[in-house]
C-alpha cells in the first residue's frame, strides 16, 4: 500500500513525501469514513480531519505496526468518537425513512437494491460490528489486522465479524422477503 | 460435526481462515445438511455483496482541500519553533531595539544636559557678570574712598545711602576728597583729625558740647551737609566712623533741617564759595581738649565734593582739596599732628615739641601765627567750635596731664 521509504521520508520531515503519502491513503481513509458514517459530507469532513491528524502525527507512527492499520485506527476513532456519537438515533430514523422511500422506488428493480440495502444494513449495526465489517470488506483486513487496528483480541474481532455478518444477513433476508412479498 | 460449529466454519471460510482440510470437511457437511447449505449460500451471497460494495472515492482531492490547513499548520509550527527559537531571540531583539532607543535617549539627554548646562552656565555667568560689573563700578569708585582716610566712612556712606544718586555723589565726593585728603594730611597736619579720633570718648560728651559750643563750626559742617543735600547720611556715617563726636553732631544736625538753618552761614558756598570761605577763616584758639570736629566743618570745597569730607580739606589748605577730609580722618588719626579749626582758618600743629598755630589763607597757603613750647609730651588737642580757642593736653615728666588753651585772637595780639 505505502512504501516504507515514503513513510520514513515523511517522518524525517520531507513535506513532499508526506503529502504524497496522504494522497495515496486519502481514498482508503475516505472509504472507511463513508461506510462507517454512511454520509458523504460527514465522510469528507472526517476523512480530512483524519488526514490532518496523520499529517501532524506522522512522527508518532512506529513501524512495528502496519501503516494501514495505523491509519485506519485514526480514521475509525475519529468517525466513531466524533461523528457517530453526535447523531445517534436521529440518523437511524432518517436512514430508515430513506430506506423505506428507496425501497418503494426500487420495488420493481429486483437486483438493484442490494448495495444500498447493504449500506443501510451496515449503518444499523453497532459501531464495533460496523467497523469490523468495513475493515474486513472495504479495507480487506485480516482478523489480525482488524485486531491491531481496533486494539481488540483476535477472538473478539471474529465474534464481532461473525455476528455482524449474521445481523446483516438477517436484516437483508427480511428486507428481501418484504421486498419480494411487497 | 454439528451445525453451529459448521456455521462458524462458514464464516471462517468467507474470511479465508479455513485451510484445505477444514474446507473439505465443511463442504462434506453441507452436502449432508440442506439447512446449513442454504445458510452458507446466503452468507456467501452476503459476503460477495459486501466485497462488491462500491469503492467510493471522494469527489475531490482531500489533500488539496486540506492543503491550506496543512500550510497553516506548518506556519503555526514554524511560528512555534520560531517562537521557541525566538523566545530567546525576541528577548534579544527587544533589548537591541530598546538599547538603541536608550542610547538615543542617553545621547539626547547628554546633549540636552550639555546644552542646558551650557545655557545655565551662560546664564549664571551673565548674571554674575552683570551683577559683578556694578560691583566693580561701585568698587572702582570706592577704592579712592578706601584709600582716603574716610575709607570706611565713605564706603559705609555709599553702601548705606539708599538712593543711587546719593551713592554717585558719595562716590564722586569720596574720590574727589580722597586725593586731596592725602595731600592735606601729608602737607599739613593741623591738630584736627587725630585728636578727634583719638578722643572717641569725646563723641558722647563732645557731640552735644561741641554742637552747643561752636555754632559756627556746626554751621560749617551743616553747610557741608546741605551742600550735599543728598549725602547727609554719608556725612553722618563718616563722622561716626571718624568717631568724632562733633562730626556726629554735625552729621545729625546736617540730617535735620535745623542744620540747614545753621548752615545758612557758609552754605552760600554753593561749592567753591565755601572753599574760599573756610580757607579764609583762621583757626580759632584751641578750646576744649578735643579738636576732632573742627576738621570737618572747614569743608566747603567744590560744590559736589565739598559736601562730604571735602570741607575739611578745604579748611586745611586749599579749596581745591575738597574730599581730603576722608583721608585726613584716617591718616591723621595715626600720626598727623595737625589740627584744623572748625572754620578752617587756623591750624594747630605739633612740631619739635612745639605747638605751632598756622593761619590758613584762602589760597591754601598757611602762615605761622605763633609757636608755643610744649611743657611735656603731646597728648591731644582740639579746637573750640568757634575756631577761636585751641585746647591741647600734654603729659609732663611726672605723668600728669596738663590741659592748656591757646586763643587765636589773644595769641595774635600777644605773640610777637
Amino acid at each position: 500500500m505505502v512504501e516504507q521509504g515514503l513513510i520514513r521520508a515523511a517522518q524525517s520531515g520531507d513535506r513532499d513525501a508526506l503529502i504524497t503519502l496522504l494522497r495515496e491513503i486519502e481514498q482508503h481513509v475516505y472509504r472507511t469514513a463513508f461506510y462507517i458514517l454512511n454520509n458523504e459530507q460527514d465522510a469528507l469532513d472526517a476523512s480530512q480531519e483524519a488526514l490532518i491528524r496523520i499529517y501532524t502525527k506522522i512522527d508518532s507512527y512506529e513501524e512495528k505496526a502496519q501503516f494501514k492499520t495505523w491509519i485506519q485506527r485514526i480514521v475509525t476513532n475519529i468517525c466513531i468518537d466524533k461523528f457517530r456519537r453526535t447523531k445517534p438515533t436521529v440518523s437511524i430514523d432518517e436512514h430508515e425513512l430513506v430506506f423505506q422511500d428507496k425501497q418503494n422506488v426500487e420495488k420493481e428493480v429486483l437486483s438493484s437494491y442490494l448495495a444500498q440495502d447493504i449500506q443501510e444494513a451496515i449503518n444499523q449495526l453497532p459501531d464495533h460490528h460496523r467497523t469490523v465489517i468495513v475493515l474486513r470488506y472495504l479495507q480487506d483486513f485480516s482478523y489480525n489486522e482488524i485486531a491491531d487496528c481496533l486494539n481488540l483480541p483476535l477472538n473478539t474481532v471474529k465474534s464481532y465479524l461473525f455476528r455482524a455478518r449474521q445481523q446483516l444477513q438477517n436484516m437483508l433476508q427480511e428486507h428481501q422477503k418484504g421486498g419480494v412479498s411487497g | 460435526m454439528k451445525c453451529p460449529e459448521v456455521v462458524e466454519w462458514m464464516h471462517r471460510y468467507l474470511d479465508y481462515d479455513l485451510d484445505e482440510e477444514e474446507t473439505v470437511k465443511l463442504y462434506e457437511h453441507l452436502k449432508t445438511c440442506p439447512e446449513c447449505a442454504d445458510t452458507f449460500r446466503l452468507l456467501k451471497s452476503l459476503s460477495r455483496d459486501l466485497e462488491d460494495l462500491p469503492k467510493v472515492t471522494p469527489k475531490f482531492s482531500l489533500v488539496d482541500a486540506i492543503m491550506p490547513q496543512l500550510d497553516a499548520i506548518d506556519q503555526a509550527r514554524h511560528e512555534k519553533s520560531a517562537s521557541l527559537e525566538e523566545m530567546p531571540a525576541p528577548a534579544e531583539m527587544v533589548p537591541v531595539p530598546s538599547r538603541p532607543a536608550r542610547k538615543g535617549k542617553f545621547w539626547n539627554t547628554v546633549a540636552g544636559r550639555t546644552a542646558l548646562g551650557g545655557a545655565a552656565a551662560v546664564v549664571i555667568l551673565g548674571v554674575a557678570v552683570l551683577n559683578y560689573n556694578p560691583k566693580q563700578l561701585s568698587t572702582a569708585e570706592e577704592p579712592p574712598v578706601n584709600t582716603a582716610a574716610s575709607n570706611e566712612a565713605s564706603m559705609d556712606a555709599a553702601a548705606t545711602s539708599g538712593s543711587e544718586a546719593s551713592k554717585s555723589n558719595v562716590v564722586e565726593q569720596g574720590t574727589g576728597s580722597s586725593e586731596p585728603a592725602q595731600d592735606s594730611s601729608e602737607e599739613k597736619t593741623p591738630a584736627s583729625s587725630d585728636p578727634s579720633q583719638l578722643s572717641e570718648s569725646q563723641d558722647a560728651g563732645s557731640d552735644t558740647a561741641s554742637s552747643d559750643k561752636a555754632a559756627g563750626q556746626e554751621a560749617q559742617t551743616y553747610a557741608q551737609h546741605q551742600d550735599s543735600s543728598k549725602t547727609p547720611a554719608q556725612d553722618q556715617e563718616i563722622s561716626r566712623k571718624a568717631d568724632t563726636g562733633s562730626q556726629d553732631n554735625a552729621g545729625k544736625a546736617g540730617s535735620t533741617e535745623s542744620a540747614d538753618n545753621g548752615t545758612g552761614k557758609q552754605e552760600g558756598d554753593g561749592g567753591q564759595a565755601t572753599l574760599s570761605a573756610p580757607t579764609d577763616t583762621e583757626s580759632p584758639p584751641p578750646k576744649g581738649d578735643e579738636v576732632q570736629k573742627d576738621i570737618v566743618p572747614p569743608n566747603g570745597d567744590g560744590g559736589q565734593a565739598a559736601d562730604s569730607t571735602a570741607p575739611e580739606v578745604n579748611g586745611s589748605q586749599e579749596g581745591d582739596t575738597s574730599g581730603q577730609m576722608g583721608i585726613m580722618a584716617i591718616k591723621p588719626k595715626e600720626d598727623s599732628n595737625k589740627f584744623y579749626s572748625p572754620d578752617g582758618q587756623y591750624a594747630a600743629s605739633v612740631e619739635n615739641k612745639k605747638l605751632v598755630i598756622y593761619s590758613v589763607t584762602s589760597d591754601g597757603s598757611s602762615k605761622q601765627v605763633s609757636s608755643l613750647d610744649l611743657p611735656g609730651t603731646w597728648v591731644s588737642g582740639v579746637w573750640s567750635a568757634d575756631s577761636t580757642v585751641f585746647t591741647y593736653q600734654t603729659t609732663d615728666a611726672s605723668g600728669s596731664t596738663v590741659s592748656q588753651t591757646y586763643q587765636v585772637g589773644k595769641q595774635d595780639g600777644s605773640t610777637p
